[in-house]
């Protein structure tokens, strides 16, 4: 219809008065109507329905947005081998969406990733009952962390029969079988195993000797470190135990054993600038008696009793039950004082 | 891939019905006579709102641009949520789902219609405006038609999938 050539109201088809001001001639009553014209109530129905789902989303967008951004964290903290935050905000994640697959392989990875065999062993019997038939990719990413942990960390039936068969064997001769059948299987938990022997020991060469091609060759190995790193020490070859500690902190970056670890080589060496420098950048726990104490020590060799006895407090509060380690702190501190 | 537009339209209807609604509530808010609506139709076009022209060119732009900004809004408000969770997480349900699709819907049809784009080129011709308030009318509208013209080749559902993906990486990534 040509709502503009009537000579009557194109709606109720009645003459009416020309209002030269608009321009559709309607007259004056259907205009005020089309002015009131209500929404129908079905679309009003509609639209109440539209405004229930999007309150209901409203409802659900900080959850949502702080599972993202948890996750996001959490992604870049892994790629940035910060496991420890990473794990926290996965575990977040998992909090709020306990089902949601990816974030479970990631967790996993991670939990691999920074030796934490029991729970990552949890994780992987979640994803195999949440899906047992995953997508491929999802599939490869669970395999390689699996083949990854079983290489790095699990100790095989045969290794656990050798090590029983030879308990009861002296030191000298347990570590000659373990070499012996090493020969012909080899594994890294078995090296793990050998290195802890030799270290034991003393025999800090052949733990070096054991340990370091293997840690050149697999340099995430992390279990490696904990016995190359004080071997070196102790044989006096700090800087290559100091640039193998610093190695260790590059593969998890918030792993305060690995900056323990790394001050104590500064500690060996009386660089005791070097070692505070290095466990500050430690993540900080006060119930984290190893940090605590290798703090009072640095500190009291540095002359700074106020931080010694802070830290040396904090040290006695925590629960410590490494008899060697309460020696090694009580040591340094006499000696110092 | 040819899909008949009655065929999107018709799995996409919610987003027509808040489209038109978009059309309709501008023109209450601006006081302008409505004679006639058509919310949903299997037809072309699916849906439709006759009103008069207003004399203002503010207010004929708000109502040629209300579906934009309201199918926008709602698009994201019911996408983000969602969006989070199936894209980020990789993790959803039958109702996240159901709820994706419906916002999808709205932001797909948030470009007003090549009809809507014509008559704002029309408003821009016939009524009377600021010279300054035109240049800048002009280019909008042209992009508007473009957009009209460009649902031919996807160009409504790329502009709702990028909406529906955008704002969630967005704000996730500003956040992180």
């Amino acid at each position: 219809m040509d709502l503009r050539d009537n000579s009557v109201c194109p709606m109720c088809e009645s003459p009416f008065l020309v209002e030269e001001q608009y321009p559709y001639q309607f007259c004056p009553s259907c205009r005020e109507q089309a002015l009131n014209r209500p929404i129908s109530k079905k679309v009003t129905f509609f639209v109440i329905g539209i405004v229930i789902f999007a309150l209901l989303m409203l409802f659900r967008l900080p959850a949502s947005i702080n599972a993202a951004v948890q996750y996001e964290r959490g992604m870049n903290s892994a790629e940035n081998h910060y496991f420890s935050d990473a794990t926290q905000h996965y575990e977040s994640v998992l909090k709020a969406n306990p089902d949601a697959t990816k974030v479970l392989v990631d967790y996993y990875e991670v939990q691999v990733d920074s030796m934490q065999l029991t729970e990552s062993q949890k994780t992987l019997d979640q994803l195999i009952a949440l899906d047992d038939s995953p997508e491929e990719s999802i599939a490869n990413r669970v395999n390689a962390a699996t083949n990854k942990a079983e290489t790095y960390y699990y100790q095989s039936e045969a290794l656990l029969e050798e090590v029983n068969k030879n308990a009861n064997l002296s030191p000298a001769d347990q570590i000659l079988k373990l070499t012996a059948f090493l020969k012909t299987n080899p594994s890294l938990s078995g090296t793990a195993l050998l290195s802890e022997y030799l270290y034991a020991q003393g025999d800090y060469k052949a733990v070096v000797a054991v340990l370091e091609p293997e840690i050149k060759a697999y340099p995430d190995w992390l279990i490696g470190y904990n016995n190359l790193i004080p071997a070196l020490r102790n044989l006096g070859e700090y800087d290559q135990a100091k640039a193998y500690s610093l190695q260790f902190i590059e593969q998890w970056k918030d792993n305060t054993t690995a900056y323990i670890i790394a001050a104590k080589v500064d500690i060996a060496r009386e660089d005791y600038k070097s070692a505070l420098d290095i466990a500050l950048k430690a993540p900080y726990s006060k119930l984290d008696y190893y940090l605590n104490g290798t703090l009072a020590i640095i500190y009291s060799q540095l002359g700074d009793t106020e931080k010694q006895q802070l830290y040396f407090g904090a040290f006695n509060a925590a629960e410590n039950t490494d008899q060697s380690f309460i020696d090694y702190v009580n040591e340094h501190i006499k000696k110092s004082n | 891939m040819f899909i008949p537009g009655q065929i999107i339209s018709a799995i996409t209807f919610p987003g027509i019905i808040v489209h038109e609604l978009g059309h309709e509530l501008a023109c209450k808010l601006t006081k302008t006579p409505v004679y006639d609506v058509c919310y949903f139709r299997f037809g072309n076009p699916s849906g439709y709102v006759v009103h008069e022209p207003n004399p203002d060119l503010h207010k004929n732009m708000f109502i040629s641009l209300g579906p934009f900004f309201l199918n926008t809004i709602l698009g994201i408000i019911l996408t983000l949520p969602v969006s989070i969770k199936i894209l980020t997480l990789e993790n959803s349900d039958a109702l996240d789902m159901v709820l994706f699709w419906l916002g999808f819907s709205v932001l797909m049809h948030a470009f007003p219609s090549s009809g809507d784009a014509k008559n704002m080129f029309k408003t821009l011709n016939q009524t009377k405006g600021h010279f300054l308030s035109k240049i800048l009318y002009y280019p909008i509208s042209s992009l508007i038609f473009v957009g009209a013209l460009g649902s031919v080749v996807w160009l409504d559902a790329i502009y709702g999938a990028f909406v529906a993906t955008f704002f969630p990486e967005l704000i996730v990534k500003l956040l992180a």
